[in-house]
This record gives C-alpha cells, sequence and structure tokens, in this order.
C-alpha cells in the first residue's frame, strides 16, 4: 500500500471511529472502566470501613439514613432479573353521577364510535391496564399495553391497546415504530386516558376519535431535526381498523397519518409545545347504531401546549394551558345514501397546581355540527341546529406521583338536553416509573 | 485530481473538522455541567437540562430536552434513577444510538462511586426509593474526583484529537481538588457529629464525608412532601434529640423548615446543592467552599 493512502486511511478510521463505535475502543475502555470501578469500590469500602470504626457511635445512630450496602448495589447487575422488562399496572375506580340516564347521551350531530359513551353510573371499574417494555437490544424497544375491562356482562375483555417496536438508533435522528400503537394525531392522542388531567376526553376526540385514542396497525417514520428548537416531522401508513376508519378492506392499508411539531423553552421557567397534524381514515362498513358508513374521513388538528412554572419547578406549582381545533371532512355514504359534510371542534383547558399535592382546572370544549343533508334530517346525524358544549371544573389530590384522586363536575350540553355530571376517580400506577411526558 | 488525492483531501478535511468540533454533551444536572466545562473548555458544547434551583426527580421531558438530547455525543447524569422519570422518555424520543444506555457517549455517574441507601427492601410504602442506592453524589467532592476520571476518559475516546487536552485538564483538577479536600476536612471539623434535621435525603454523602448526624428528616418518607402531622412529630422528637440547624436545598420548598424554625428557634440553613444554587456557588469548588462555610456558620 503506497505511503499516501495509508495516510488517508488513518485519518479516516480516526474520524468513522466514534460513528461506528468501534467495537475494539469500546470493549477495552468497558473493561478499563469495570476495572478501575471495582478499585475504587475495594478502596471506598476500605475507607468507609476505616471511617465507621473510628467512630462507631454515629454509624450507629445514622444507621437508617446512611447505612451502606455496596455489595446489594454490585451484585443486583448480575442477576438474570435485571433483564427482566419494566412492569407497570394502571388501576383506576370511580363512582359517576348523572342528572340524565348516561345510555341517552348524545353529541348532536356525530355518531359515536363504541368507547364514547358515558361510563356506568354509580361504582365503575372502568378499565385496569398492564404494561411491559424494555429496551430489547441497543437497537430496539418494545411496548405492551393490554387493558382488562368488564364487559357489562360479568366476562372480562382483555383488549390489546398497544404492543409496538422502535428503532433507538437510526441516524439522523430518523425513528420507526411499529406495530399497534397510538398514532400522533394532534397532542392528546398519544397520549393513554389515565395520563389526562382530565377524567375523560374533551369532545373533539369523543367525536372524531370514538371516545378511546385512535389505535392502528401499521408503522410510523419520524425525524428529529438536529435544530437547537425542537422540531419534528412524521407521517405513519396504517391498517386502517381504529375509529373513524374501518373494515380495513384497502388491501390492509386504510389510513395515513402526517405531523410536524415544534417546542422550546422560554427561560427557566416556560415551555411550549405546538403542532399540526393530519389523519386520513378508509371506512368500510363502520356500524355505528343503525348507520353503516362507507367512505373517508379527513382530519386536520392544530395544538398548542404551555407551561409556566417558577423556576421549572412542576412537582410545587405550575400553571398548563392546552388547546386543540380539530377540523373534519367526512365523504361518503351513510345506508347507501350520500354524505358530504365539514364539521369541526375545539377545547381549551387550564389546569393549576397551587401546592404539591393540589391541582385545579377548567376545560371548556365545543362543536360545530354539520349542516346534514336533507336525507338525513331526524337521524342521529341531525344537530337540529344545537351545538354541543361541554364545561368541567376538576379538583385534584395527588398523594405521590403514582396516585391521585380526582372530583370532575361537568355541565354537558353536547346534546339537546343539559347533564349535569359528577365524577370521582381514583388513579393508581404500580411497578416501573412512569415518565413525565410534556 | 484522481481518486486518491480525493480521498486523501475528503479524509483530511474530515479529520480536521472533527479536531475543530469538540463534542456536543448533554448533562442532566449543572455539576455535570460544570464538570464538564472544567475539563474540556470550550472544546464542549454543554447543553444543561436542569438547574440548582429544580428538583430533578420530577422534571418533564420537555420538547427542549428532546432537541439537546439528539444533538449529543456524550450524555452524564447523575443515574442511580435520578432522572428515572424523565431521561428514559427523552432517550426513546430522540432516538440517538450514540448516547443509549451501554454506549460510550451514555455516563451514569453514581455506576462509579460507591452507593449509599441502597435499600434493602423495595417498597414504594417507603417513599420513592432508589434501587440502586442514593443518586445525590455530587454533595461528597471526592465522588467527584472519580467522576472526573470517567469523564475525562469518555472524553478522550470521543474526540481523540483533544485527547492529550482532556489529560492536562483532568491532572490540573484532580491536583487542585485533592488539595481543596484536604482543607475543607479540616475546616469542617467542627462539624463532625453535629445533629442536624434534613428536608430530603439529598445530604447522605455529605453527612457520611463530614460526619454530620441526621436525626429528623421532615419529609415523612423520600418524595413525599412534609405533613403537619409529620412535623409536629418531628417537634416531638426534637424535644427529646435536640439538632443544631435544619438542612434545606435551594431548590427545596422552604415553608417546613420555616415553620419549624419558628417553632423551635433553630437556624435554617439554605445549602446550594448544585452550581448556581446561590449566588456564591458560581463552580464545583466554590460550591463546596460555600457549603462548609454555610454549616460552619449555621451549625456554630
Amino acid at each position: 500500500m503506497h505511503m499516501r493512502m495509508v495516510a488517508a486511511a488513518v485519518p479516516l478510521l480516526f474520524v468513522l471511529a466514534p460513528a461506528f463505535a468501534a467495537s475494539d475502543d469500546v470493549t477495552a475502555l468497558r473493561a478499563e472502566l469495570e476495572h478501575t470501578k471495582e478499585l475504587v469500590q475495594q478502596l471506598e469500602t476500605r475507607l468507609a470501613a476505616v471511617e465507621n470504626a473510628a467512630r462507631p457511635e454515629e454509624s450507629a445512630q445514622v444507621a437508617p439514613v446512611s447505612d451502606v450496602v455496596a455489595a446489594a448495589a454490585a451484585g443486583s447487575g448480575s442477576s438474570v432479573n435485571a433483564f427482566n422488562p419494566a412492569i407497570s399496572a394502571v388501576l383506576q375506580g370511580s363512582y359517576n353521577a348523572y342528572s340524565r340516564n348516561p345510555d341517552d347521551a348524545v353529541i348532536s350531530g356525530f355518531v359515536l364510535g363504541d368507547e364514547a359513551g358515558l361510563p356506568n353510573e354509580g361504582f365503575s371499574l372502568g378499565e385496569s391496564e398492564i404494561n411491559l417494555s424494555a429496551n430489547i437490544d441497543q437497537t430496539f424497544y418494545g411496548s405492551l399495553t393490554a387493558a382488562l375491562a368488564d364487559d357489562g356482562e360479568g366476562a372480562t375483555e382483555i383488549s390489546l391497546e398497544e404492543a409496538f417496536i422502535e428503532t433507538l438508533a437510526l441516524p439522523y435522528g430518523a425513528k420507526i415504530k411499529a406495530g399497534r400503537m397510538f398514532p400522533v394525531v394532534g397532542y392528546l392522542n398519544e397520549i393513554h386516558a389515565h395520563a389526562d388531567s382530565f377524567v375523560d376526553r374533551p369532545l373533539p376526540y369523543l367525536a372524531y376519535f370514538g371516545g378511546a385514542n385512535y389505535a392502528d396497525d401499521g408503522l410510523q417514520l419520524s425525524l428529529v431535526l438536529p435544530t437547537d428548537l425542537y422540531a419534528e416531522i412524521g407521517g405513519g401508513a396504517f391498517r386502517g381498523t381504529g375509529f373513524p376508519a374501518a373494515g380495513s378492506d384497502n388491501s390492509g392499508n386504510g389510513s395515513q397519518t402526517m405531523f410536524a411539531r415544534m417546542g422550546g423553552d422560554i427561560g427557566a421557567s416556560q415551555s411550549w409545545l405546538a403542532g399540526l397534524s393530519y389523519l386520513h381514515a378508509n371506512a368500510v362498513d363502520r356500524v355505528t347504531g343503525d348507520l353503516t358508513f362507507n367512505g373517508v374521513s379527513d382530519v386536520y388538528v392544530a395544538d398548542a401546549k404551555y407551561i409556566w412554572s417558577p423556576n421549572g419547578n412542576i412537582a410545587s406549582r405550575f400553571l398548563g394551558l392546552q388547546g386543540e381545533y380539530l377540523w373534519n371532512r367526512t365523504d361518503g355514504t351513510y345506508n347507501d345514501l350520500n354524505y358530504k359534510e365539514k364539521s369541526g371542534g375545539w377545547y381549551v383547558q387550564a389546569v393549576y397546581r397551587f401546592l404539591p399535592q393540589w391541582k385545579v382546572g377548567y376545560r371548556i370544549a365545543r362543536m360545530t355540527a354539520p349542516n346534514v343533508p336533507a336525507a338525513f334530517i331526524g337521524t342521529a346525524l341531525d344537530s337540529e341546529g344545537h351545538e354541543p358544549l361541554t364545561q368541567s371544573l376538576l379538583l385534584e389530590f395527588a398523594n405521590s406521583e403514582f396516585s391521585s384522586l380526582r372530583l370532575q363536575y361537568t355541565r354537558d350540553d353536547s346534546g339537546p338536553e343539559t347533564d349535569s355530571v359528577g365524577v370521582l376517580l381514583y388513579t393508581i400506577s404500580m411497578g416501573a416509573h412512569g415518565a413525565h411526558k410534556y | 485530481m484522481n481518486m486518491r488525492n480525493i480521498a486523501l483531501l475528503v479524509a483530511t478535511l474530515m479529520a480536521l473538522s472533527s479536531a475543530n468540533a469538540g463534542v456536543s454533551v448533554f448533562a442532566c444536572e449543572p455539576e455535570w455541567g460544570a464538570l464538564v466545562t472544567t475539563i474540556a473548555g470550550d472544546q464542549a458544547n454543554v447543553t444543561v437540562a436542569t438547574t440548582a434551583l429544580q428538583d430533578v426527580h420530577q422534571i418533564q421531558a420537555r420538547p427542549s430536552l428532546i432537541s439537546g438530547i439528539r444533538k449529543a455525543q456524550l450524555l452524564i447524569c447523575s443515574g442511580a434513577g435520578l432522572e428515572a422519570g424523565w431521561l428514559p422518555l427523552l432517550l426513546r424520543q430522540a432516538g440517538n444510538g450514540g448516547i443509549q444506555e451501554g454506549q460510550p457517549g451514555n455516563l451514569m455517574a453514581a455506576s462509579y462511586v460507591k452507593a449509599l441507601d441502597v435499600p434493602k427492601v423495595l417498597d414504594r410504602s417507603q417513599g420513592d426509593l432508589h434501587a440502586e442506592g442514593n443518586p445525590h453524589i455530587i454533595t461528597d467532592p471526592r465522588n467527584l474526583r472519580l467522576v472526573a476520571r470517567v469523564l475525562t476518559d469518555r472524553l478522550k475516546l470521543l474526540d481523540q484529537a483533544n485527547a492529550a487536552r482532556y489529560e492536562a485538564s483532568f491532572a490540573s483538577f484532580n491536583e487542585q481538588l485533592s488539595a481543596r479536600i484536604e482543607a475543607w476536612q479540616q475546616q469542617a471539623a467542627p462539624l463532625r457529629g453535629a445533629p442536624i434535621v434534613i428536608q430530603h435525603n439529598v445530604w447522605v454523602y455529605l453527612t457520611s464525608w463530614l460526619g454530620l448526624r441526621v436525626v429528623a428528616a421532615l419529609e415523612p418518607k423520600p418524595g413525599v412532601p412534609p405533613t403537619s402531622s409529620h412535623l409536629a412529630g418531628v417537634l416531638t422528637k426534637l424535644e427529646s434529640t435536640p439538632a443544631k440547624a435544619i438542612v434545606v436545598a435551594a431548590y427545596e420548598d422552604p415553608k417546613a423548615a420555616q415553620w419549624l424554625a419558628g417553632k423551635t428557634g433553630l437556624p435554617v440553613i439554605t445549602l446550594p446543592y448544585s452550581v448556581g444554587g446561590n449566588k456564591n456557588a458560581e463552580d464545583l469548588l466554590s460550591l463546596y467552599d460555600t457549603t462548609i462555610t454555610q454549616l460552619l456558620q449555621g451549625v456554630e
């Protein structure tokens, strides 16, 4: 080999080495680090022993605070147990009071998906959720979430909420998520219902996503841009099974999404996030009540969130403002009659933590119902000129970050007659430490 | 120009650009940001996720942190579960392969020091416990020395062009720090055995280093805010086991400590905890200077 080639190769290797994490260097470094760690531990343990021997009265008195069990920490890394996935369970239970019969609840002008109905009157368990998640290897993360609920007839229903894998180490900030997931559509759709501030989803989510999260099976690709301001773009293709999609008869590729979002900080005390997203969903024989829909649904969402918290200490005090506007275009047939309409809906909410364990909140949500074609007058799709509106007040007590008790009052004008809804809900999470998603 | 020359040119340009660019670092806490600056100087472009006035247990995975993690070649955090509520989510959302767990770009400081407070039983009825031990290792400067060594090795690996410079900075910092540790220990000799009340157990490494004696904590359990019934219990306990001062961190809500101070007449010592926690704690060395000075003033 010519010297020039070698000269060229050497710096090239140096440059590429970190990029490809040259295994020799890493292995050697790890071994060295492990060795250093061992030495340090031995020395420190000996030092501690000497120190404790020098002042026995102290080590006895301070025992609960500074008791040293270095051996336990050193041992835990090698146990088989350490490879188990993180397991967590979320338990919820509520007491619901309604001034009208919850079975008659409607949102004027909209058909509702399976889960958009109200929870049972009186004591109600709702959904219990189990999650398993772990890094599978250095390139993949996996997560499985199952929900257990009573089907109302004494049997237990298990539903698969999410089961996805996600890449951790693609270049250029790219990421692929595959499997069943809550795709990014708006701000709330990605978030599990138990993590919401309020006990129920706001009106536009009930109307357009059937009450639960829009969940579907497919692939989502996203790219976090290398900017100082957070900026992410992405999109997905899905089978098309979750409301508002249905049927999955489009060669199993019935829904598509796109999203873009940005966010950042304003000093240490303020932060924000804003996004635009789009869902295109095909429905084949989607049945709700006595109406069967065939056609497409396009949902456009603009969302924004802002948090103010003195010095960024959200645990002590914060004010969170959040709002979304959803715009929908439906084009197809209900029971073989042409239906082509536009509608919209929005909500705005404010949540204020005034003491570390206490929060209050207010939310207003409103829909603009579509003007239905003459053929649909008198059906569930006819709003009869009513504009659905709900206003909610929330009081939350959280004993720790793992348990909360929420009391919510809603004045519900989503149907032609006003309902007053009171909910007392506990939510607890056990097991692996949950994340504080923004 | 033939292919060989092009290859040479490209390689040289790349080597040059990497020599100038230095390392992009994401530090979870201000102490690690300060340590990176100490060792790497202007070769490092440091993003610090939190301030000394924030409770690091309770940080949201904010958008700005995702973009910070996305660009980082090196991540340095306390570890031992301190960032469990937000860091794993950020690592997933940013999808940066070089700083995932187990990669050389991922440095969890607590893994390189001897852990104190490792719970024998893991049960959340005992509060928000950290299975790997107490993560607040920064309160003992001897830990800082150990972490500085590991950090220097990582910087050398990630930015080989500047390896000699990092090693030299480490040697000088290590010498300075070792001398100061000796001095601090002598200065703090009167603190040995002094009984104190703390708010949350962030001080275990400090109390173990200087021999302070913790007689009570204002939080009933780690991570659970002080309650009036628990504070009444602390007040009763202090009658039989008197303390000399109440120690809180700059980021902690001082209400409970002030209440107890009003009842007992004990001084409240608000320690900076990390770099930037008060105006005297400008860098790592002044952090310990002011911590010891404040303790000596308060406990006397």
